[in-house]
């Protein structure tokens, strides 16, 4: 409900009725002159005198732009934002890629010596990277394919051999069945670390494979394992899959006393599992001579093929 | 005819009342769709009432603080939705806005020095115009005995004819705050009037003439 009755009902007062008059005589008669903008504004229109307004005083040309502006905003800052997304989205996807190619060891070799100088630096751990492929037929024959080519072990007992380890992430063990048989290993070392490992103990007691083992503690080769069995130790995390660490491909010395023989008992990946500390105090508290070894048995050579 | 032809509306719509009626929600329609015959009906309606509340705050320019209220009004109108006197009303809000910052650039830059502030240099020297002028001096003395606040309800009231609620909106205080400043303001005037009406010197009877002015400019 408006109200606007009083300054009326005064406007017939004595006293100030006079003055209401005066004061409504400012709101009388024609308007006032236009100015250039606004005459032009009244002329043609904003859209055609609009270039007016711009040398308007009183800030009109900033208010005027204003419902402008903030309608072109929110698309330019969409835009930008679409373009910081898109940016950061690629930078991820690269930085991941880059991350996991060089984790898996896939990179070129300056790229992953690189890639593992500054992992070392930054104070990660990596597993050592896969082997090349060209390296591996000399084992890939012997040993078999590598775990991780064929997933998961098999579900053969009696030809994958007497213990089957827990599932290893895939990709790991691509590269440690092939290291299982380049590094040499206290005899019995797998069998021990096949009972007690993390491995499920094969009742048939067939040889596993190396590739069943969990890769990355044997591909890093931890610093307290394998020197009581004569393995030469790897320099520690980071792994260097380089040449001093590595003995090359293993010359097959046969069946170890007590191991690879199928149904002797398991013996899976001995070269291997012969450097997680596990293993070795396996063997420790076994009493086992840890005669030196150049090379554990592969683990394709306890498996039949 | 199209509904929007400047023909089919009133040409002079007086400043007081709501001159387009029914029809101004064409007005509203043609001026939102840049159509320059709706800007000089909706100039012509309020162009005079806006400068004389200008003037009545003692602006420099009132008229050309005039045109910058409708240069405003006419970019903005684009989303004003309403009627004739919510029109009325936010012609006056914007009127209100430009004064404020018409004054705050004003207390940034120098006095003026040159003509008075209610002589219009471009202005005819008629005796006509002579007496129009002395009358608003007059007035202008008599609201400068208010304070901002009771001289911009009034004239708000008065010259701009908006309501307690249209005022309140405009200047962004309760409905009863604004009864409370229009009673005071009006309080003050009388005063003012009554004493110097009980002076005995106004021949007309007009509390006008009883102006100190009067003896400045005879």
């Amino acid at each position: 409900m408006s109200t606007r009755g009083d300054v009326d009902e005064l406007a017939g007062d004595a006293a100030l009725g006079p003055l209401f008059d005066d004061l409504r005589g400012l709101a009388a008669g024609p308007p006032p002159p236009a100015g250039p903008e606004l005459s032009a504004v009244l002329a043609r229109g904003l859209r055609a005198g609009g270039g007016a307004i711009a040398g308007v005083p009183g800030g009109v040309p900033a208010r005027a732009a204003a419902p402008v502006a903030s309608a072109r905003r929110p698309s330019l800052r969409r835009r930008l934002e679409g373009r910081r997304a898109r940016l950061a989205l690629g930078a991820a996807v690269a930085t991941l890629s880059l991350a996991g190619t060089g984790g898996a060891g896939a990179l070129p070799g300056p790229v992953q010596s690189a890639f593992e100088r500054t992992v070392a630096v930054v104070g990660l751990e990596v597993p050592a990277p896969a082997r090349p492929v060209d390296e591996e037929p000399a084992t890939f024959e012997e040993n078999g394919p590598p775990a991780g080519a064929d997933g998961p072990a098999s579900p053969d007992p009696s030809a994958t051999g007497g213990s089957r380890s827990a599932p290893a992430p895939p990709g790991r063990g691509s590269g440690s069945g092939t290291d299982a048989g380049d590094r040499p290993s206290p005899p019995g070392a797998g069998s021990e670390d096949s009972i007690e490992g993390p491995s499920v103990p094969d009742p048939d007691g067939a040889p596993g494979r190396s590739g069943d083992a969990p890769g990355p503690p044997a591909d890093r080769g931890p610093g307290p394992a394998g020197p009581p069995g004569g393995a030469p130790a790897d320099p520690g995390p980071p792994a260097d899959p380089g040449p001093p660490a590595d003995p090359g491909p293993p010359a097959d010395p046969g069946p170890p006393p007590g191991a690879g023989r199928p149904g002797a008992g398991p013996s899976t990946a001995p070269g291997r599992l012969a450097e997680e500390p596990g293993n070795e105090q396996a063997t420790l508290r076994r009493g086992e001579p840890a005669a030196p070894r150049p090379a554990g048995p592969g683990p394709s050579s306890a498996r039949p093929s | 005819m199209s509904p929007l032809h400047p023909d089919s509306l009133p040409s002079s719509p007086g400043p007081r009342s709501a001159p387009f009626g029914a029809t101004f929600p064409q007005v509203l329609a043609a001026a939102q769709a840049d159509a320059p015959w709706a800007y000089r009906r909706l100039f012509a309606w309020l162009g005079r009432p806006v400068a004389g509340y200008l003037r009545g705050q003692g602006a420099d320019d009132p008229d050309g603080l005039a045109n910058d209220v409708f240069l405003r009004a006419f970019t903005n109108l684009a989303g004003f939705q309403g009627g004739e006197e919510r029109f009325r009303s936010w012609i006056f809000t914007i009127a209100h806005h430009v004064l404020i910052d018409d004054r705050r650039r004003a207390a940034r830059r120098p006095p003026r020095a040159g003509w008075p502030v209610t002589e219009r240099p471009g202005a005819a020297s008629t005796e006509g115009d002579a007496l129009a002028r002395l009358g608003t001096r007059q007035v202008e003395e008599l609201l400068a005995e208010l304070t901002p606040d009771q001289r911009d309800v009034l004239l708000l009231r008065i010259v701009a004819d908006l309501t307690v609620e249209q005022v309140a909106e405009t200047l962004g205080k309760a409905p009863g705050a604004i009864k409370a400043l229009q009673r005071r303001g009006l309080a003050t005037l009388r005063r003012r009037l009554e004493g110097t009406a009980a002076a005995g010197t106004m021949p007309s009877g007009r509390a006008r003439t009883l102006s100190p002015l009067t003896d400045v400019h005879p």
